[in-house]
């Protein structure tokens, strides 16, 4: 009764204060964003430069292969040396020089010189059995098997949407809990709750209540505009429910180091910062280093892509769910400790 | 007015140090960067992940390791079971006559083509080929991880100092220390410019930090300062206009992530939009900080470019300023 006393007051209190319009304000910014700067997909064309000293039969048999094959921007360049000047210019492009040696056909793929000895060996054997392939057949005895056939692959504008999700949903108790705390200690009403019958522990449930209900409120808002009646809500709700106190737990246990709020400020803006960085394994799942999957940020980005999946993966949404459930109830523990020590002298 | 000025800055620099909150902002982008160089050695350029059993053959698990990263499992459950998990992983399993690959269904690029012909081509090593292909660079060792993510700490670090300034005048706000300027004889701009200097120094200091950190040491640091400062001055105009009207820690933090908004957006967009979408961030002064970090990163800048970018940094943070000078103007009343 004290909580639920705790948290209506705490509701009441913030359903007054400017922040709590600013976060919703927030999430309409995101999703006008979305709406009418982002577009459904990107085009990610590759910019190629192309160097040809063939004869002419040879020139118009490339030329009518990339006409018809190739959506990448292709650039047709007059030497060696302004392929290697256009590609200097541009570090995001790639070079192709075609030749003659030997009375030879010299297929020279130019790349920038960043990349990792196993990419230029990919290039080099896939294009030789691709000639292979095409002069002598394709032989082999290869069979694929999908695990999952069928699987759905969301728009490029959707697939934003779990990092918006994870970032400013999941975590936004994370960065704000800190201010709510040291505002009532700064004022002083931290101090009155040492001589009523409330708990330090009701205390810091109520504040993590209000981050609940106002990340529901945006992530529903964000939810039900970017995709309607597409996604699972009962799955979302769980995962949205889950992660949102893990995010607050968490914030409540690093401010519980800090005395005040501008100490804790630093380092609850860097540990944003390296959640942030789980983005990168999301965009580029062959790219997903330890180090990053053991972010917190990691599970829960991929969790909310599933919530938006025709056939979600319901183990892995209630697997990430149930794990941040437990991580929230070990963190609340310890920052309730913790504050119970610091927070009212 | 140079002294006055120097006064409230180290007043706050002071104050800053002595709660540490000042320690923490400036070793924030150090320490990004130290984590950004951890991690830039673990990045492969677009290779695949294979998945194997220990009971394939060594020369092939060899031969593949020229082509992939690979993991090794014992029973094919097992192998099955890492698939499925988040990230593209291949499965690979010989058969009696010939070879299986597994996929979950969901990657991204063109992986089982890439094995196909990958596993193809050690079958058909014999094959005598009319044609040469090789794959030669043009020396460019700088990966896109480290340059794209040097940019991003930059443009990002500028928020730093005017996070100092935000907490600053609304901590002042809150002891109601920011009324007694005026009846101190300090005129209002000097005490403008003084909360703001820390808003342009933290990011310089930061800025050079994460260069040498990451190895960037070429660069033109004239162009770099320049830059960082004129990027500094949005973030200063936009931590100034939140922390005057914010009463509370709350409004003013919630305020500040609003500014996370466009940062994301021009950096982000700058890499991976198309040219011919990058019109979309024109408006952006943070998108022309993050093109004129790039041609510096790379080398390729040149004074007028800088200078040019500069001048639309100024010209649309000029904007910002007289769309906001009054609440300023107001806040600080």
């Amino acid at each position: 009764m004290r909580l639920l006393y705790n948290f209506l007051k705490d509701m009441r209190l913030s359903s007054k204060s400017f922040y709590f319009y600013l976060e919703i304000g927030f999430t309409v910014i995101i999703i006008a964003v979305l709406l009418f700067v982002v577009p459904e997909n990107f085009e990610t064309n590759l910019s190629i430069y192309l160097h040809l000293d063939v004869d002419d039969g040879l020139y118009t048999e490339i030329m009518e292969t990339l006409g018809d094959n190739s959506t990448d921007e292709i650039t047709i360049v007059d030497t060696r040396e302004s392929l290697e000047e256009s590609m200097a210019e541009n570090r995001s492009s790639v070079g192709l020089s075609i030749y003659r040696e030997n009375n030879q056909t010299v297929y020279n793929f130019v790349l920038q010189g960043y990349e990792e000895e196993k990419f230029k060996n990919i290039i080099k054997t896939t294009v030789e059995t691709a000639f292979a392939n095409e002069m002598f057949g394709d032989t082999d005895n290869i069979t694929i098997t999908t695990l999952n056939q069928g699987v759905e692959k969301l728009s490029d504008r959707t697939n934003m949407i779990p990092i918006i999700l994870t970032m400013n949903v999941s975590f936004m108790g994370l960065f704000i809990i800190a201010s709510y705390i040291f505002l009532d200690k700064e004022e002083g009403t931290i101090k009155a709750l040492a001589v009523t019958p409330n708990r330090m522990w009701e205390y810091l449930l109520g504040k993590m209540g209000v981050l609940l209900v106002s990340g529901i409120i945006s992530g529903f808002l964000l939810m039900v505009v970017m995709v309607g009646t597409k996604a699972n809500y009962l799955h979302f709700s769980i995962l949205l429910i889950s992660t949102s106190l893990f995010g607050s737990a968490l914030g409540l246990f690093v401010s519980s180091f800090f005395d005040t709020m501008t100490k804790a400020m630093g380092w609850l803006f860097m540990i944003i910062i390296i959640f942030a960085l789980a983005a990168t394994s999301y965009f580029t799942p062959s790219f997903s280093p330890m180090i990053i999957k053991f972010l917190p940020s990691y599970p829960i980005m991929f969790a909310f892509r599933e919530v938006l999946l025709n056939n979600p993966d319901i183990i892995y949404i209630y697997t990430t769910a149930i794990g941040f459930g437990i991580a929230t109830v070990f963190l609340f523990v310890a920052a309730n400790y913790r504050f119970k020590k610091t927070l009212t002298i | 007015m140079l002294k006055r000025i120097l006064s409230v800055m180290t007043r706050d620099l002071k104050s800053g140090l002595r709660d540490f909150m000042v320690v923490y902002i400036l070793i924030a982008p150090f320490m990004l960067a130290f984590i950004l160089r951890a991690l830039i050695p673990s990045v492969s350029s677009t290779t695949v992940n294979i998945a194997v059993l220990d009971t394939m053959d060594h020369e092939m698990v060899s031969y593949l390791e020229n082509y992939s990263y690979i993991e090794t499992f014992s029973d094919r459950d097992q192998l099955i079971n890492r698939i499925g998990q988040t990230d593209d992983i291949y499965g690979l399993i010989k058969s009696d006559d010939g070879y299986e690959i597994i996929n979950q269904g969901n990657e991204t690029g063109e992986g089982i083509e890439l094995i196909r012909y990958i596993v193809n081509a050690r079958e058909n090593e014999s094959t005598e080929l009319p044609v040469i292909v090789k794959v030669s660079d043009i020396g460019w060792q700088l990966s896109p991880l480290k340059q794209y993510g040097a940019n991003f700490l930059i443009v990002f670090g500028s928020v730093f100092g005017s996070m100092i300034i935000l907490l600053s005048i609304v901590e002042e706000k809150m002891s109601n220390t920011l009324s007694a300027i005026n009846v101190a004889p300090i005129a209002k701009f000097e005490f403008v410019i003084g909360k703001g200097l820390l808003g342009f120094i933290i990011p310089v200091i930061g800025t050079i930090g994460t260069l040498i950190i990451l190895g960037f040491t070429q660069v033109n640091y004239g162009m770099t300062i320049l830059t960082v400062l004129c990027i500094s001055l949005i973030s200063v105009v936009i931590g100034f206009s939140i922390g005057v009207v914010s009463t509370e820690p709350i409004g003013a933090v919630a305020g500040m992530k609003m500014i996370f908004l466009p940062i994301m957006a021009s950096v982000f967009g700058g890499i991976f939009l198309a040219d011919k979408w990058q019109f979309l961030l024109y408006w952006s002064p943070f998108y022309w900080a993050f093109k004129s970090i790039d041609s510096i990163i790379l080398q390729t800048a040149n004074w007028s470019s800088i200078l040019m970018n500069s001048a639309l940094i100024i010209i649309l943070t000029s904007f910002v300023f007289f769309l906001l000078k009054n609440r300023i103007k107001h806040g600080l009343n």
